[in-house]
């Protein structure tokens, strides 16, 4: 397609002079963008009272903390797997494109992405204008999250090839815009819908089509700014150390050849541990500060407490990434699990039955949520080091089934906690406890995990020879430009 | 020698300020509704004076997640 030629990788080849810093706010622009998906919580309560303001009136303000009386509107339950369906295809989307994306390059990577996203909006407006929530399960949850994933991995590999002196701040940096999405995402949306509703209409469907569009604008600024570096090109005045560190390759494998190594498989197991025991205290902070202070934090004191931690969870994301780059990404993460096994342990004993200290309980819980995000965005530099650059985005994707697991493994493992406790009597607070205690047990086996990573064995190393002429080895040199 | 044409610093300002901007205005929303955190908590209700209200469901906004 000729009027599409300009998404091809060959196309967006850096010219000598560009300079680096462009790549991250473009990158950035993807990610602020593609994170609004953990603001999609506030559509809820509207979605779920369509019906009945449609016929009753009464705008935003008549919306009640329970389901709507209704029968025709959708319930609760059922706008919860708009989120869940996103998040599947996400990871899914992630894992199944991110070859692709190696050849096809970011800048085509960013506009598909823009496209599925958006259209994702598109598509759920149409389903809130004719009330069909399959619509916006395919829209938002299937094109959206597929968006999502793509989006996610584009700007990875580009970045780690930019900033080859500095890989765990420049995926931090991206990353922590995956974090802070919901920070715009979140009071976008409620003013869009305050600006759009009416006494019978709730302003959904036109805040849905205008998020899309405005996304989509915001997405293209990336698009067309993002570069891949030229072959061979390295910041001015850096040469790659002589004597690299013991964990840190020159070399590269090959996605399925990585996919074969146990190394792989522990970095999964690290990410999934380490996302899994911060669900595990993000899940519940709201009622769990309440519970652990009774009498002492309302729920808009607890309200106020979540909205911190989402600082924490995105600024964890660019801090711990770029320590990483001094300490490394195995001592990194050690501290994650060392640190937040003895936090985790600490946190019950911060409460009204032991120090009774409300400050110290915030203090502990965002240590906690910045390793959760630090989590999330060391990886991708933990994987440069130990598989090399050449297909790094698309191992990243299949690593990030890992996310997929663990988003579905930790809400289970604690809910399931919970009930079991609450069905045997044991007081609300002390089942935190519980909880908090198996979240341990899994840092300490990411902790294992995570000291029994070694260097990938020389046999995995790509070898230009032993693969087939299709597969993506370096970028295609740069053509010249008109 | 063919001249290197390097990017414009006022370029890169440019396009740090386009994600700035409304990075930070979501950064000052979240920080607004984190200081509810340090609101202190209404006096405990001692005895009604009146028989109790039945009590009505609090107002949500679609802010509250």
């Amino acid at each position: 397609m000729g009027a599409l030629s300009f998404l091809d990788r060959s196309h967006s080849i850096a010219q000598p002079g560009f300079s680096r810093w462009l790549v991250p706010p473009a990158a950035l622009s993807i990610h602020l963008a593609i994170g609004q998906a953990y603001a999609f919580s506030v559509f809820k309560k509207p979605l779920n009272y369509l019906i009945q303001v449609s016929t009753v009136g009464g705008g935003l303000k008549a919306l009640p903390g329970v389901d709507s009386p209704n029968t025709l509107d959708w319930k609760f339950t059922d706008l919860g797997w708009i989120f869940s369906i996103a998040i599947v295809f996400l990871g899914l989307s992630a894992a199944v494109f991110g070859k692709w994306l190696e050849r096809a390059g970011p800048r085509k990577a960013m506009f598909a992405s823009a496209v599925c996203f958006c259209s994702g909006f598109f598509i759920s407006a149409i389903g809130v204008h004719v009330h069909q929530l399959w619509l916006i399960y395919l829209g938002y949850g299937v094109i959206g999250g597929i968006g999502l994933g793509i989006g996610y991995i584009s700007p990875v590999s580009t970045l780690i090839k930019w900033f080859p002196d500095r890989p765990g701040m420049a995926t931090g940096m991206a990353i922590m815009g995956f974090g802070g999405g919901a920070l715009i995402g979140s009071p976008l949306a409620t003013n869009l819908m305050a600006t759009f509703k009416t006494n019978n209409d709730l302003g959904v469907e036109k805040t849905f089509f205008t998020m899309g569009a405005i996304y989509f604008v915001a997405m293209m600024f990336g698009v067309f700014t993002v570069r891949v570096p030229a072959p061979g090109w390295k910041p001015e005045g850096w040469t790659a150390p002589a004597k690299p560190k013991a964990l840190v390759t020159a070399h590269s494998v090959e996605v399925n050849a990585a996919f074969g190594t146990p190394q792989f498989w522990l970095l999964w197991i690290v990410l999934c541990m380490n996302v899994t025991a911060g669900i595990g205290i993000l899940e519940q902070a709201s009622p769990m500060i309440q519970e652990l202070f009774r009498g002492r934090i309302t729920a808009t004191s607890a309200a106020g407490f979540v909205a911190l931690l989402s600082l924490f969870n995105m600024g964890g994301r660019f801090i711990w990434s770029s320590v990483s780059d001094y300490i490394g990404r195995k001592n990194t993460y050690f501290v994650f699990f060392v640190l937040g096994a003895i936090l985790y342990y600490l946190a019950p004993r911060t409460g009204i039955s032991g120090l009774n200290s409300v400050p110290l309980f915030v203090a502990v819980a965002a240590i906690i949520v910045s390793m959760y995000g630090g989590g999330f965005a060391t990886v991708p530099a933990y994987l440069r080091d130990l598989f090399g650059t050449m297909e790094v985005g698309t191992i990243h994707g299949r690593l990030l089934t890992a996310w997929s697991a663990a988003g579905i493994f930790g809400p289970v493992l604690v809910n399931y906690i919970r009930e079991y406790e609450k069905n045997h009597g044991v007081p609300l607070a002390d089942s935190y406890s519980t909880v908090l205690y198996v979240m341990v047990g899994l840092l300490i086996v990411g902790l294992i995990a995570n000291a029994a990573v070694r260097p990938v064995n020389s046999r995995y190393w790509y070898n230009a020879e032993t693969i087939d002429s299709n597969s993506i080895a370096v970028p295609s040199p740069a053509p010249a430009r008109s | 020698m063919e001249q290197v044409k390097k990017t414009p610093v006022a370029l890169v300002a440019l396009a740090w300020l386009l994600i700035g901007i409304p990075w930070g205005w979501g950064v000052v929303q979240l920080w607004k509704n984190a200081q509810k955190l340090f609101v202190a908590p209404p006096p405990a209700a001692t005895a009604p004076a009146t028989p109790a209200a039945a009590p009505t469901a609090p107002a949500i906004t679609p802010n509250n997640k």
